[in-house]
């Protein structure tokens, strides 16, 4: 239970009075941020649950023309980048920033594999005529098909843009931590960069059973 | 915990390592259990109630609410919250239609 105290002659932003209260307005301020990922995401579940409400044996069917495995491979993926991510803040806050370093280049090469995975599930779904539009072309096309296979790219597309979105943060933040800008004092970016990356997980951890889990 | 302002709490290694188990381990289940066929809606509300305990832990402990000022678990509660309304008035519609 150990705690690091800010005031130590570190000088906040000028319109901040202390760092603390800098640190807890900029957190404040990703929480918001996330509040608004969530209401996004949201609206996409709740259509989700409306389509498989309406259909749920075409959902059934379909689903199981996605790879599970895959799926599962990528959602263990997903956590340990998770467990580095918060591994990187907890050595960021005790100063040691070289491990933090290399947890977060260890963050971003899971990411990359999870988009590398993600890339051969698309390419197959492709190749199968499994994109709704004008290239649905599977034997067992219908419109209801079509309507879990648009949910289906368009939530895992969405999320797969955070995935990129948080590798171009969490390169920012390396070349930060090279020119040694983050310390027990000053770590707001790499504990926001953070809190991002670890919704991106939990929106995943819906995703997975809902899209690939309801055989 | 970190009612004092100018302290903030860092979440121990081992705790950190504790969760990420718990995830692996949840994840496991999920996969397991939705081989089985529990009868009626009894499978997507197993998976849904696995991955919202996923979500808590993740909230929690990686993401430090536990720890944080309240006010962060106020946001992200309210969110929360309106999903559920808006879920919750879609459902009366077209569920019950």
């Amino acid at each position: 239970m150990s705690t690091i105290n800010f005031e130590k002659g570190v000088i906040p932003s000028h319109h901040f009075s202390t760092v603390s209260q800098e640190y807890h307005a900029g957190i404040l301020g990703i929480w918001l941020f996330l509040a608004t990922e969530v209401l996004m995401f949201g609206g996409l579940f709740v259509a989700y649950a409306i389509f498989r409400n309406m259909y749920p044996s075409v959902f059934h069917d379909a689903s199981q023309l996605l790879d599970m495995q895959l799926g599962a491979m990528n959602t263990v993926i997903l956590i340990a980048s998770s467990y580095c991510m918060a591994q990187a803040v907890h050595y960021t806050q005790k100063g040691e920033t070289h491990h933090a370093f290399t947890l977060i280049l260890l963050t971003i090469l899971c990411a990359l594999f999870f988009l590398g995975v993600k890339y051969f599930e698309y390419q197959h779904k492709f190749h199968e005529g499994l994109l709704p539009g004008m290239n649905f072309t599977h034997a067992n096309a219908t419109r209801e098909m079509g309507i879990f296979f648009g949910l289906y790219f368009v939530m895992t597309g969405l999320h797969a843009i955070h995935i990129l979105v948080g590798i171009g943060l969490m390169a920012w933040l390396l070349l930060r931590f090279k020119r040694n800008e983050f310390s027990p004092h000053y770590f707001i970016p790499v504990d926001g960069v953070g809190l991002y990356w670890h919704i991106v997980d939990i929106i995943w951890i819906f995703l997975f059973p809902l899209l690939y889990l309801i055989g | 915990m970190s009612s004092e302002h100018s302290h903030f709490h860092v979440v121990p290694a081992a705790i950190n390592f504790k969760v990420f188990l718990a995830l692996i381990g949840l994840t496991i289940l999920t996969v397991i259990t939705a081989r089985i066929n529990l009868g009626g809606p009894w499978n997507i509300v197993l998976a849904l109630s696995i991955a919202c305990t996923k979500a808590i832990l993740v909230f929690l402990w990686f993401m430090h609410l536990k720890y944080s000022h309240a006010i962060n678990r106020v946001v992200i509660g309210s969110a929360l919250f309106f999903l559920i309304v808006f879920l919750g008035l879609t459902a009366t519609d077209v569920f019950f239609r």
